[in-house]
């Protein structure tokens, strides 16, 4: 839960009083237009930015004081294609997942697994920098995704793969919420809205405009329209 | 755990950058290279030192002079030295580099324990003063010791032959020129290239492959990211100046095999190098200058941002190394404001202090100042990893 957040860069306020919940067990996505403040609405839920007002609760947990325990319980997807490009794919995974203090025993069966969902095993060898966007974007989820935290934050997970890729990636996201995890994830991809979200929360100018189901928000702000349509308006401040 | 596996990961990904493995590798290609083309081009002569050997000896029974001419002449000739035995004293003041072992020399050994003897050596081609200093003298003196068979030991007074104390003293500088000049040289270039190394190394890759917030997230301890930048900064940085002074030695090895002179200025570092207590003081030395410059860009990256942070250290990077070159050149043993305000400094005297063993209090203090200025940078780029603005630029 976000309460009350404030949070300034440089002399200027991004987050301004957000607040909004997410809920456990469910798809819970972040809405806004470019420069809403949801990029740095993440990083402050995973400690990575202290606030200057508020606080978030994960678990009961709050960030301000327990923010490692909470990074313990959140996997993660940056925005940008993180991955150093010299290093194969499979040992930029296991940077991060010897971070975690996985062992490579355990974790080397779950790569094959969830490479294999994707077809993606053979790519495991290339490096990194290699890849194309969206390759490095699926890889990106499964490194997230072997972690096996209770709470998944993805930034756009889908953005740059293609409708084979991009399908097979919302069915393993469902299927890990299916079997009890969170998901906080920001998009802007339509086709992952309609299919995944459970939960909406549209933020512009570093405040939460409206949070809810699809239906709630289609019947804010276009109730005659269709949820693309409702949520340009809601994008562009017209209610 | 955690900084293993960040220094690891951080070694195989910068292993795999060719780029880095030339500018590994040139310097060590680059100095063989240039050592060796003289030996390529010229046929150097072998040093010939006469020997004229005069004792009369003790009861004609115990003729030390005679003993030692042949041990010289058994042990020492090779394709870059060879003693040639001459019968009167004008030859011998007249030779280029020689040895004379006067009538009374039996004498002067056994009753008053002291060896006394002369030599006279070129001033142009210097390996003679090396061989002479390190080689034939301690020689003798082992000789003397094995011949004897005593256990008190004599006092060794070695005149030397027509060299006044200001000649000595001149000799003496010029051999520690002969050290320190390229010394600030190979300093000079560790530093240049290192600048630009560490850009490899720097945070600038993180952020590049958009690697710092993951990080950020994925590690317990920040200060890990940091000491890991820092460690492997520094092991790569100290492997340029490694790489030179293995393709120093490699080009002086070739060189003296070939009997190369000893004037090439690569065969006098090289020869120099030799020397185990000045080759692992050279490379502590450079262990130094890596992590010093290594530490020194991390924090104005942290402190500054990324772009910044590159600049200011660049350009003070920069300044300060060529402060310190331009400030030795024509003296590489001064000391004055121009040398004591850069810390780049401070390690290189703090090396030619304990290689001449001289000024020890100035030593230790140059030591605290390295530490102290260390320690103030680490906990600078600690404190300036809080400062999230500069992470996220």
């Amino acid at each position: 839960m976000f309460d009350q957040v404030r949070k300034s860069l440089n002399s200027k306020f991004i987050l301004n009083s957000l607040s909004f919940h997410f809920y456990s067990g469910q798809v819970n996505v972040l809405l806004g237009p470019n420069g809403a403040g949801k990029t740095t609405a993440v990083r402050c839920l995973l400690g990575l930015l202290k606030l200057d007002h508020g606080d978030i609760l994960v678990d009961n947990l709050s960030v301000t004081s327990s923010a490692a325990k909470i990074r313990d319980k959140v996997a993660f997807v940056p925005q940008e294609d993180a991955g150093y490009k010299s290093l194969t794919v499979k040992d930029n995974i296991l940077l991060i997942t010897k971070l975690n203090k996985l062992n490579d025993k355990d974790v080397l069966p779950l790569i094959i697994s969830y490479t294999d969902q994707l077809k993606m095993t053979e790519l495991l060898p290339q490096d990194w920098g290699k890849l194309s966007g969206g390759e490095k974007r699926a890889f990106s989820l499964i490194r997230a995704l072997i972690l096996n935290k209770p709470i998944l934050v993805l930034d756009e997970p889908t953005a740059g793969l293609d409708l084979q890729r991009a399908s097979r990636v919302r069915r393993l996201i469902k299927s890990e919420v299916e079997m009890g995890k969170t998901v906080v994830m920001s998009s802007h991809i339509l086709s992952d809205i309609e299919n995944l979200a459970n939960h909406m929360v549209i933020i512009r100018n570093g405040q939460t405009i409206m949070e809810g189901t699809k239906e709630d928000i289609k019947n804010h702000f276009a109730p005659d329209s269709s949820l693309d349509e409702a949520l340009i308006v809601a994008f562009e401040g017209e209610s | 755990m955690e900084l293993s596996t960040l220094l690891f990961y951080e070694f195989k990904s910068l292993l795999k950058q060719r780029a880095i493995i030339l500018t590994i590798l040139i310097p060590m290609l680059f100095i063989t290279f240039l050592a060796i083309s003289p030996t390529l081009i010229t046929q150097q002569a072998p040093i010939t030192v006469v020997v004229y050997n005069q004792d009369i000896g003790i009861n004609s029974s115990l003729k030390l002079g005679k003993f030692m001419t042949g041990q010289l002449q058994t042990n020492f000739n090779s394709s870059t030295v060879k003693f040639e035995e001459v019968n009167s004293f004008g030859k011998f003041s007249n030779s280029t580099n020689g040895i004379w072992f006067p009538q009374n020399f039996s004498t002067v050994a056994i009753k008053d324990h002291k060896l006394q003897y002369f030599f006279r050596e070129s001033s142009s081609d210097i390996r003679v003063s090396s061989i002479f200093g390190k080689e034939i003298q301690p020689f003798i003196y082992q000789q003397f010791l094995k011949i004897l068979n005593i256990t008190d030991l004599p006092k060794i007074d070695v005149s030397v032959y027509k060299n006044s104390i200001e000649q000595l003293k001149q000799k003496e500088i010029s051999i520690k020129g002969n050290l320190a000049f390229p010394l600030v040289y190979m300093i000079f270039l560790v530093l240049m290239m290192g600048s630009s190394f560490v850009r490899f190394v720097s945070f600038a890759k993180e952020k590049q492959s958009n690697m710092m917030e993951l990080l950020l997230y994925s590690v317990k301890n920040r200060n890990n990211l940091i000491m890991s930048k820092l460690l492997i900064g520094t092991l790569f940085g100290v492997s340029i100046p490694l790489s030179y002074l293995f393709g120093l030695l490699f080009a002086g090895s070739v060189n003296q095999a070939s009997g190369t002179s000893f004037s090439n200025p690569f065969v006098i570092q090289s020869s120099i190098l030799y020397d185990p207590l000045v080759l692992t003081l050279l490379i502590i030395l450079f262990l130094i200058l890596s992590f010093m410059n290594m530490n020194f860009t991390l924090f104005f990256q942290l402190f500054f941002g990324r772009e910044s942070g590159d600049r200011i250290s660049g350009y003070l990077n920069i300044g300060l190394t060529f402060l310190f070159y331009i400030s030795l050149l024509v003296d590489p043993l001064s000391t004055g404001i121009a040398q004591y305000v850069n810390p780049y400094f401070w390690p290189y005297r703090a090396v030619i202090n304990i290689i001449f063993k001289e000024n020890l209090l100035n030593t230790i203090l140059y030591i605290l100042a390295i530490l102290l200025f260390n320690l103030l940078l680490l906990r600078g780029s600690v404190k300036a990893m809080s400062r999230e603005k500069v992470l996220f630029e």
